[in-house]
């Protein structure tokens, strides 16, 4: 018999999700750090918090936590690569821009 | 908490081995979109301007309300999954039934925000930036409207109660970590369209 | 006389079950003979495949692009030709382990009618081509125009290989046996090809764009989807003969 699913870990694991969610709509909004913004980094935080969400709901609500290593490995170099790559497009052309 | 964790020491696969071909399918042609549209966001100076102006243009608040609503019925989704496990059904059925009003809800306001920009006359041969918008948020929703009917037969076949393929505890938990897909790439898409301005 | 004919039926049903995938093989040695015309026509002898920025070139391009080398794209494309219509021993092979060992008559038949109106229309991509190749020396409009016709039987009508793909997914996640006749994750494959194949239905709006004809969604990515699903095909469908051949 399956067990039935932490619904505590789960519950703590929907207010992290919409703690970050505000918390980077907030980030956008504030205009605190201007020269972040010139230099990609404020993109690289959000495309980076996004990637910890995409974790996150992999790893509790799709169930990951108690998956075999291959399957929790192939979602994490999923999530990394994407990441990356991403980020290193944004850090290699805002030099340029 | 702890008990729990100790109860279960067999490493499971959620659904089935095959089923991440689909998962791991999908992912990897979002994130070639993904990648297509940050590259072609860098193309030159001038993409680059219409990027930030579009993303601008872009209504975050009801942006920032459907990643909410997709959290939400995600939460509602893995509800239901462990009402299913414990057995109890009428629970299940709710807690579906709360994903689809959310899930419709999410349409709903996808809609009114496309008709905010049609209104406007941008559509989507308006620029570089609302070629993307248009299309990769469309493909996103295709895949919400999937979502939603597999939800919908998932509920319809716990209320009837009828058993055969479609009504395994394999087949449920697979349309739960559908749908939890659909919220993770929303999750990058919200990021990339509305939060890089 | 009434001991012999039961001894007869049986029999007959035993010669039925086995040797009604007797020579299936041969479905999929024309398969493989399909994706090698396919090949050798469309990507080397008469270089159609890939496209481009064929989408948003000009009339006078695309006319200079059949003007060159006009023998070897008509030869290309009478390879081609030739070669769609051995993927139908495939279609039908599928059709018949969905009808007798699945048990799925309805699917079965949509499966293969679906399969074979998609044959129907790389057909007419052929055709519009080779007209295009016809008279290369024409007002570059016209050629222009058949050549975007091509392109959009060949990947608008994406329709029909859909509904296929929906046929099969459907009679493999129903087959719940012990040992089941195709693997599970051929039904996933056909389902991630279904999401795959929705895009291609776009390709009438653009012309720049990862949806034009030579972009990422209208090109590469439903392509390769649909090459890889011949290869799939093949593999899953030939333990499957081989499994029911044994039973």
């Amino acid at each position: 018999m399956i067990k039935p699913n932490s619904k505590r870990q789960c519950s703590m694991v929907f207010c992290a999700l919409v703690l970050i969610t505000l918390g980077v709509a907030s980030l956008t909004e504030v205009t605190l750090l201007p020269m972040f913004a010139k230099h990609g980094v404020l993109e690289c935080i959000l495309i980076t918090l996004a990637a910890v969400k995409i974790m996150l709901i992999a790893e509790y609500f799709m169930e990951l936590h108690d998956a075999p290593r291959w399957l929790r490995g192939t979602m994490l170099t999923w999530v990394a690569t994407t990441t990356v790559v991403l980020v290193g497009i944004v850090g290699i052309n805002s030099q340029i821009y | 908490m702890q008990h729990i964790d100790t109860m279960n020491t067999e490493r499971r696969v959620p659904v089935e081995p095959d089923f991440w071909l689909l998962i791991f399918g999908d992912l990897t042609v979002f994130s070639v979109m993904f990648i297509a549209f940050m590259l072609r966001r860098f193309e030159s100076a001038e993409t680059h301007t219409v990027f930030s102006m579009g993303a601008e243009s872009l209504n975050q608040p009801i942006g920032l309300t459907n990643t909410l609503i997709l959290l939400t019925s995600s939460y509602a989704v893995v509800l239901a999954l462990s009402h299913y496990r414990s057995g109890d059904l009428r629970r299940m059925i709710r807690s579906i039934g709360i994903a689809i009003v959310c899930g419709v809800g999410f349409i709903s306001l996808k809609i009114v925000e496309y008709m905010e920009k049609i209104n406007q006359g941008i559509t989507v041969t308006e620029d570089r930036f609302f070629e993307l918008y248009f299309t990769f948020t469309g493909i996103h929703l295709l895949h919400v409207v999937i979502g939603i009917s597999l939800l919908t037969f998932v509920a319809y076949r716990a209320f009837v109660k009828k058993q055969d393929a479609f009504s395994t505890p394999g087949f449920i938990e697979g349309v739960a970590c559908y749908w939890h897909m659909i919220d993770l790439l929303w999750l990058m898409l919200f990021s990339l369209f509305y939060l890089l301005g | 006389m009434e001991y012999v004919q039961p001894a007869v039926l049986v029999s007959q049903e035993e010669t039925t079950k086995t040797y009604r995938f007797e020579n299936a093989e041969y479905a999929i040695y024309s398969t493989a003979f399909m994706v090698f015309c396919t090949v050798l026509g469309l990507f080397i002898v008469a270089p159609m495949f890939p496209p481009l920025g064929q989408a948003s070139a000009s009339a006078e391009m695309i006319s200079a692009f059949y003007q060159e080398g006009n023998l070897s794209k008509k030869i290309g494309l009478c390879i081609m030709m030739f070669g769609t219509s051995f993927i139908i021993p495939l279609f039908a092979l599928i059709g018949e382990i969905i009808r007798r060992p699945m048990n799925m008559p309805i699917l079965a038949s949509v499966q293969y009618g679906s399969g074979l109106f998609g044959i129907l229309f790389t057909f007419m991509m052929t055709v519009s081509w080779g007209t295009a190749a016809f008279r290369p020396e024409r007002t570059p409009d016209v050629t222009q125009a058949l050549h975007d016709m091509g392109w959009l039987f060949a990947t608008w009508v994406a329709s029909a290989t859909l509904l296929q793909a929906v046929c099969i997914c459907i009679a493999v996640f129903k087959d719940t046996r012990d040992v089941p006749v195709f693997p599970r994750w051929f039904g996933y494959y056909c389902a991630w090809m279904i999401v795959l194949a929705f895009p291609a239905c776009l390709i009438n709006i653009f012309h720049t764009g990862p949806f034009a004809y030579d972009g990422l969604l209208g090109f590469w990515l439903p392509y390769v989807a649909l090459f890889s699903w011949f290869g799939v095909s093949m593999v899953c469908v030939w333990h499957a003969v081989k499994k029911l051949k044994v039973a």
